[in-house]
């Protein structure tokens, strides 16, 4: 609980990289419409799967800086040899990446849906599919930054991993919003999270034990 | 059983008694792959429906096979090389990986050639084309990751944990862009019915499977022999060996 408490402590002093990557989905999404066109008809069937894969994007985006600065003073070292669980380290840091990340999106989604000109009980099922759908985002994500982390390597490195593994996600959620909510993909949806809760925490603290020993 | 398990674990023991699999390996994957092919393109007879287009199905069908099961080997050798860290298997994930992307590349390259006279265009959205392209992304992770992070222990180790988590998410990738789009036939070949179409044509097709195979493991021996001598040089047997 305290690493939590820890990880929120540390956003909040530097809210600076969560309000970025906000910035970064916003500014896509109005990139959209100039590249397209302006026409609300042609851009509403295009905005849950717009703002879904910017939602993808900018989580990998903001993966990669989530444990260097752990990773630089120490402190993930610090986080393998301690008392703690290894998983619950690496279930925290995915939560932190979720509230850093994932949640401003997802509150954000209303206004990004209106430019997009999405009507609203759209927007309703596109914030369902990212409450469901945004945390094996970053659970994914994380045990990308663990893969990753203390490579002298470009940014594109952990997308390129990661990517391949965000698929399903993608489809469900985004089949699920477009349907309107067919109970189908929302189940297999909820049991991908399910999935992923319960399994990539213990993978990404494996790779853990492998990123501090480099 | 575990003794003969330990002494092909071992990079010297495995180096001088693999050395007599190559030549058996070329001759096979020589023979049955060009017999193969001239049963396949010139003597099998053309699709009543697909016309000649059909041969390109007997490179097509033998890599899009293969293409899957490199990754399965892959994944099953980086699970070894976590479990027993076995020099040996970390050297197969290495030598393996780019091969795989190759067959990859080869199935979807031969996939979009036969498409467009068949379908009408080379690329469509179609959930076993889409599922294959995300198995040769799958590759290039494993590949790109090895090179990030270099020749040390750790970095394979790595890569191995890629590799087996993306074996585990294969089924899932697969059931999820089945749900999403289909348009492909199903498979042609299943363990347990008898193939649709007539002997004429699954008998070079399933010839060429089998040449592909054989040429794989040459290759994939081939690379993991060199990888063997490359890694262990400052061993004895490798100096030894050079010096002869």
């Amino acid at each position: 609980m305290m690493l939590l408490i820890r990880e929120l402590k540390i956003m909040l002093r530097s809210p600076a990289g969560a309000i970025q990557s906000l910035m970064f989905a916003v500014l896509v999404i109005a990139l959209f419409p100039l590249a397209i066109t302006p026409d609300p008809d042609q851009l509403e069937p295009l905005g849950i799967g717009l703002i879904w894969v910017v939602t993808l994007l900018s989580c990998l985006l903001a993966a990669d800086k989530s444990l260097a600065s752990d990773y630089a003073d120490g402190s993930l070292e610090q986080m393998v040899l301690s008392d703690y669980p290894l998983w619950w380290v690496c279930l925290v840091k995915s939560m932190a990446h979720w509230v850093s990340c994932a949640l401003p999106l997802l509150l954000m989604a209303p206004i990004l849906g209106g430019m997009l000109a999405m009507p609203l009980d759209r927007i309703g099922w596109l914030m369902a599919s990212l409450i469901l759908g945004s945390p094996i985002l970053s659970l994914f994500c994380i045990l990308g930054a663990m893969l990753t982390v203390g490579l002298n390597q470009s940014s594109a490195l952990l997308p390129i991993l990661i990517a391949p593994f965000l698929v399903p996600t993608l489809i469900l959620g985004t089949q699920w919003a477009t349907t309107g909510g067919e109970a189908f993909y929302g189940y297999m949806l909820a049991a991908l999270l399910c999935l992923s809760l319960v399994t990539l925490p213990f993978a990404t603290a494996v790779v853990a034990k492998i990123a501090v020993s480099r | 059983m575990w003794r003969w398990f330990h002494q092909w674990g071992s990079p010297k023991f495995f180096y001088h008694r693999s050395g007599v699999l190559i030549p058996v390996l070329a001759l096979a994957s020589g023979l049955i792959l060009g017999a193969g092919v001239f049963w396949g393109l010139l003597i099998a007879p053309a699709d009543y429906q697909q016309g000649e287009s059909v041969r390109i199905m007997y490179v097509h069908v033998p890599a899009a096979i293969l293409a899957q099961s490199s990754y399965a080997m892959m994944a099953v050798m980086a699970l070894i090389s976590l479990i027993w860290r076995l020099k040996i298997a970390d050297a197969a994930v290495q030598t393996v990986a780019p091969i795989g992307a190759c067959i990859t590349l080869l199935a979807l390259a031969t996939g979009s050639l036969w498409g467009k006279p068949m379908w009408g265009t080379y690329w469509v959205w179609d959930a076993r084309l889409t599922s294959t392209l995300i198995l040769f992304f799958l590759f290039a992770g494993v590949l790109a990751l090895r090179n990030a992070a270099g020749q040390s222990q750790t970095a394979g180790r790595a890569a191995s944990v890629l590799a087996v988590i993306g074996l585990l998410n294969l089924p899932i990738i697969k059931y999820s862009v089945d749900w999403w789009f289909t348009l492909h036939q199903p498979a042609s070949f299943t363990l347990t019915d008898r193939p649709a179409m007539p002997f004429s044509m699954w008998g070079p097709l399933l010839m060429m499977v089998v040449g592909f195979y054989a040429w794989f493991f040459l290759a994939w021996l081939i690379r993991l022999r060199h990888e063997l001598v490359k890694r262990e040089r400052r061993s004895d047997w490798v100096q030894q060996m050079m010096k002869q």
